[in-house]
């Protein structure tokens, strides 16, 4: 595992007392507080048997320890933000050795805006030789106003608020905003610790170069983590599972069928092979999208047929697991 | 992964039954009459005269139908996106993501690789336990 996750490795100034209080002022309460809640009011499962220890490798232990209640997981850093793309922040830890900069350091005791500008230099450089920076600290992203969650971290750290004390009034145009703002800028050109074009770049204009590695870090969740590196053997195991149940059942269906139609005239077996060649001639994704429909929880073909008999609809059936075949006995 | 091999199992397969059925048409009539003429009963006739006869078809749809299988990525590109929880990722849809999702070329080029050395060896097996004694 070459990525680590790290909960609260953007800049912080210098008076921001708790220690990976990063940018939660920004959301109405710390999340740690409500885990805990909801852990006392009995709401929420203990994590702690479901994480294994290869899961575990992808926090710094301060991650996990955060939400830490009474010696028990109840929570780990995924999808903070308000669209499902998270702002957990991760970072590609061989970047930060090969320019020499204590990533273990600055996720321990945090860092300053200054010393984020002077890593981004450090790590910032041209591989190209046309004299641009191609390889950057972090990106940007201004595409997507839903999206603004993970640039409003560092907007947060100048004072800029999206609403006054009252709340009743957006202030987006107030000095402090400005000044974060223009640190973004300065970051993208007068630093060049990030790339230009964050204008037009949405999170995936950031994930992706930080997956190719031009970026150092980037705004995720550990789901990004798990898609690089580690599902290869469910992938493998799934493909497996999936050849052990058509091949045989593809055998058997031909196997019937043609036994079934030996004894009849040459005409009738026409007729029958054509009716079941005839799929092959769709193209294979509008029969998938098809049976999308088929699946579909709410008015798909299947439940309404399940419907009729005594098992209550089902809504997972394309993704989820089906249920085991007993409980097909249909009784009206 | 049940809701994408039930819709395979239904939809899919009509090659598999053209080429049975030509492979069944094909045999000698003489065979199954001798057989009748014998005292074979039908079961004993498929077992024994239907189902060696069509041996070489039905390795040729078991190597072929085991490599389709292993290139399924359509239907879990459409229907699942390899969701739930990896659920339903298959090592297609893998190599598609890491490639050209994620930009890691290398480690999907491998997994390509790995996964063709997979086939050539499943392929192995199945030539070696269907292949031999090959009848008429």
């Amino acid at each position: 595992m070459k990525t680590a996750t790290v909960w609260g490795v953007m800049p912080r100034m210098p008076d921001f007392s708790a220690r990976l209080e990063v940018c939660w002022n920004y959301y109405p309460s710390s999340p740690r507080r409500e885990v805990v809640q909801y852990a006392k009011a009995g709401l929420l499962v203990p994590l702690d048997e479901y994480l294994t220890r290869e899961d575990r490798k992808d926090f710094v232990p301060k991650a996990l320890e955060y939400f830490t209640y009474e010696d028990e997981l109840w929570a780990f850093p995924w999808a903070f933000g308000n669209n499902g793309m998270g702002i957990t922040n991760l970072i590609y830890p061989p970047m930060f050795e090969e320019a020499g900069v204590d990533w273990k350091k600055i996720v321990e005791k945090g860092w300053t805006m200054d010393e984020f500008v002077a890593v981004g230099k450090k790590i910032s450089h041209d591989t190209d030789g046309d004299g641009e920076n191609d390889i950057f600290l972090t990106g940007f992203q201004g595409k997507d106003p839903s999206h603004l969650h993970t640039d409003w971290p560092w907007i947060h750290n100048f004072g800029g608020r999206l609403l006054n004390e009252a709340e009743d009034k957006i202030i987006l145009d107030s000095p402090e905003t400005i000044a974060g703002f223009q640190f973004l800028v300065d970051a993208i050109y007068k630093h060049k610790i990030a790339p230009k074009g964050a204008e037009a770049a949405d999170n995936y204009g950031v994930i992706k170069p930080f997956h190719a590695h031009k970026l150092a870090m980037g705004n995720g969740g550990p789901y990004e983590i798990g898609r690089i590196d580690r599902y290869f053997w469910i992938a493998l195991r799934n493909t497996f599972y999936y050849a052990a149940g058509i091949v045989p059942l593809w055998l058997i269906k031909a196997l019937i069928i043609s036994v079934l139609l030996f004894p009849f005239s040459t005409r009738l077996h026409t007729i029958f092979k054509s009716m079941f060649y005839l799929p092959h001639v769709s193209s294979l994704v509008i029969i998938s999208l098809i049976w999308l429909w088929i699946y579909e929880p709410q008015y798909g073909l299947l439940n309404a047929m399940m419907s009729s008999c005594t098992s209550p609809p089902r809504s997972g059936w394309a993704t989820g697991s089906w249920p085991c075949p007993r409980s097909f006995s249909c009784s009206s | 992964m049940p809701s994408i091999i039930f819709m395979q199992f239904v939809m899919g397969g009509g090659s598999t039954i053209v080429l049975v059925s030509a492979a069944l048409a094909g045999i000698p009539p003489s065979f199954v009459e001798v057989a009748r003429i014998e005292g074979a009963n039908p079961v004993q006739i498929f077992f024994k005269i239907l189902l060696p006869s069509i041996k070489p078809i039905i390795l040729y749809l078991v190597v072929m139908g085991t490599i389709n299988s292993f290139q399924v990525f359509t239907q879990v590109y459409v229907l699942t996106r390899g969701g739930p929880e990896f659920a339903t990722t298959t090592m297609v849809y893998q190599i598609y993501y890491r490639a050209f999702e994620n930009f890691d070329l290398g480690a999907s080029l491998a997994q390509s690789v790995l996964m063709m050395l997979i086939l050539v060896v499943f392929a192995v097996i199945q030539f070696k336990w269907l292949g031999g004694e090959v009848a008429y």
